[in-house]
């Protein structure tokens, strides 16, 4: 009988022992540990941490950690190629709920065929920082592109959605200022907030209320961050409530489209429209690598406000500016979203039918608003299990656990796109549900 | 090695954001706070109901901010590691014996504490001479067996201390952010900024019916 299955009636633990001190391993029960219990620690050395890490790695790995970074054979199309890192087998043929692909343009015939016009024309990459040397026609023309899509005086464009976030907060907010972001904000955005040097303070998800608490006696610089679609839970920002609160406060406002821009609102301008609100947004940011299918981010708002993050957004100025070809293709997928707007009908019936299809069956899909679909397991301990079954059944879709999300709120991220065809969703319906059925998670 | 043991019957904790300046100015010079967002670092609120030890039964209330653990090869990796800045008990017997043990700082009062269980929350009660001191309120998830090393760091004068505890019960865990905490103006808690403390915590920890057992204290 182990000590913890004693009752208290037993007779008692002596209260002392003597014993000898012998070498330990570092881990009796290493999936018990996670990436978090690696972040830091105290001693002399950075390199402190190599040994314990490496040696959780090994062990955790093949219980289930492999089924991160599996290398994809194929185009993030609907369907996909994936190699098995566990058993070195290419699984092919995966139905695809994995990637980010929103509107299945990475892969369309006229954004390859513009992409190779381009490498044809450019080369490879751009060679230099968009403020020296790095700034082609092509980039200018993406940057009035989205500005006249998103209905905004002017845009910037940067490399990557992270340094558009780290840029634009690290740019724009200084230290004795003020940043609140949603306690569920990006990464970038957290970033960026360190950097600015600004004071920072989160409110809980959604929560206008708690948001006007953190906001009430400062009476400094105010910037408040949401997001449009929130990438783990898959629910809208409150928009009108929040922004009824930045106004009285004296807040501006930055609202991140990174999972939103290209699909929502009558013209796909983003969350913004879609609450009629865009013209109330102080500042819009966005991504080109879920909906366009390619890289990049943006900030559109005025052209005062981008003349001002020309001189310092240290993330765009000091890097290398978007390759042409990358340009290239995303100024055909943007042509693409604005004369297809059956892309995002499709995209919503896709949504429609598997949000109700799942529910139907039973399964937690949360708060779900969006083509972001969490499948809910909110169990830390079978979810890599559940997660290699699913892969051996024929679906990619990835495991989200702690610290990504917060203890036993584990799921599987679901995206749905456009792309994806009534028996693709069928299929993959039938086999998720199939796969939790068996697991007890949904009876 | 002497090891030193501890039966309870309930350990509560939970996790709370507090100020990171606050957890600074509680730390001695040669710790630093972990930090969970920018600025923000950790309190953890733990209660016990021990029902077993060298200085009989009695219940315990620990503040502590948490920091990073020290990595040390040959030891098992600790789950969490902290620095208690308030310790209370129930009995004088049980106060002198940590002080005296593990140079923990305590409130030099016997402090009396009600635990209230139902509907699968347990809501902690501490007071003093009948005066609210804290509440403490935590939910359960599911229970799993759990066997799990923590870091405590301690000071005595001048000398920098640790000690290795290992938890031995049934564990849960859960973050979801159902939990409360109420602080009260107290001598426990005059190194915090109460407003600044989180009044739920994002983490909430539920020990049931196990084993604390306590290594020798090193010098580091």
């Amino acid at each position: 009988m182990s000590e913890s299955d004693r009752r208290l009636d037993d007779a008692p633990v002596e209260a002392t022992e003597t014993t000898k001190k012998a070498k330990q391993p570092a881990f009796k029960d290493a999936m018990a540990y996670d990436y978090s219990n690696f972040y830091s620690a105290s001693g002399t050395d950075p390199f402190d941490l190599f040994e314990p890490l490496n040696e959780w790695w090994d062990e955790v790995r093949p219980k289930g950690y492999y089924q991160y970074e599996l290398p994809i054979h194929s185009a993030p199309s609907t369907r996909v190629d994936v190699e098995d890192t566990k058993t070195g087998e290419i699984r092919k043929g995966l139905i695809n709920f994995a990637s980010y692909n929103y509107l299945g343009l990475s892969y369309r015939p006229e954004v390859k065929e513009a992409i190779k016009v381009a490498v044809d024309e450019y080369g490879a990459g751009s060679s230099g920082s968009p403020i020296l040397s790095g700034t082609t026609a092509l980039l200018q023309q993406l940057a009035r592109d989205v500005a006249r899509f998103k209905g905004k005086e002017a845009a910037m464009i940067f490399p990557t959605g992270y340094s558009a976030n780290v840029g634009l907060i690290g740019g724009l907010m200084r230290a004795g200022d003020l940043v609140v972001a949603d306690q569920f904000a990006h990464a970038s955005v957290v970033d960026g907030m360190i950097l600015s040097k600004a004071q920072s303070r989160f409110f809980r998800h959604n929560r206008a209320d708690e948001l006007d608490r953190k906001l009430k006696g400062f009476d400094g610089k105010k910037l408040v961050v949401v997001e449009g679609v929130y990438s783990m839970d898959g629910d809208l920002v409150p928009l009108p409530e929040i922004l009824e609160v930045c106004k009285a406060r004296g807040a501006r406002i930055l609202i991140d489209e990174a999972h939103s821009t290209f699909l929502f609102g009558e013209n796909g301008r983003g969350v913004a429209e879609h609450f009629g609100l865009d013209d109330e947004v102080d500042i819009h940011l966005g991504t080109f690598s879920k909906s366009l299918g390619g890289q990049g981010g943006f900030v559109a708002g005025s052209q005062k406000l981008i003349n001002y993050l020309r001189g310092f957004s240290r993330s765009r100025f000091f890097s290398c500016a978007l390759a042409p070809p990358v340009v290239a293709g995303l100024i055909k997928a943007l042509e693409l979203v604005v004369a297809e707007p059956e892309l995002r009908d499709k995209l919503w019936a896709n949504v429609d039918f598997m949000q109700n299809r799942l529910r139907d069956a039973g399964v937690d899909i949360g708060d779900c608003e969006s083509q972001v679909v969490p499948i809910m397991i909110r169990n830390d301990a079978t979810i890599f299990d559940i997660g290699e079954q699913l892969l051996r059944e024929g679906v990619f879709i990835n495991p989200v656990k702690y610290p990504a999300v917060g203890k036993h709120k584990s799921r599987f991220r679901m995206s749905i796109s456009a792309a994806h065809t009534q028996e693709d969703l069928e299929e993959g319906a039938d086999m998720i549900v199939r796969v939790l059925e068996r697991n007890g998670i949904v009876s | 090695m002497r090891l030193t043991k501890y039966e309870f019957k309930h350990c509560i904790g939970a996790m709370f954001e507090m100020s990171t300046a606050d957890a600074r100015k509680i730390l001695p010079d040669h710790l630093h706070p972990l930090e969970v967002q920018h600025t923000r670092s950790v309190l953890a609120v733990l209660a016990f109901q021990f029902t077993g030890s060298e200085v009989g039964t009695y219940d315990e209330v620990v503040l502590s901010v948490v920091t990073p653990p020290r990595v040390v090869p040959g030891e098992p990796l600790p789950q969490a590691a902290f620095y208690p800045f308030m310790v209370a008990t129930s009995t004088e017997a049980a106060r002198e014996h940590a002080i005296e043990r593990w140079s923990l700082p305590h409130y030099m009062k016997d402090l009396e504490f009600s635990f209230d269980e139902s509907d699968g929350q347990m809501k902690v009660g501490v007071f003093d001479e009948g005066a609210p001191v804290l509440e403490l309120t935590v939910s359960q998830h599911s229970f799993v067996p759990a066997d799990f090393p923590y870091h405590c760091f301690m000071t005595r004068d001048d000398e920098r201390l640790k000690v290795n505890i290992f938890m031995n019960a049934p564990h849960s865990q859960h973050e979801e952010e159902t939990g409360e905490l109420v602080l009260y103006d107290h001598p426990m808690t005059e190194a915090l900024t109460l407003q600044e403390v989180s009044s739920y915590p994002f983490r909430e920890e539920w020990y049931q019916a196990g084993i604390q057992t306590f290594e020798e204290v090193e010098n580091i």
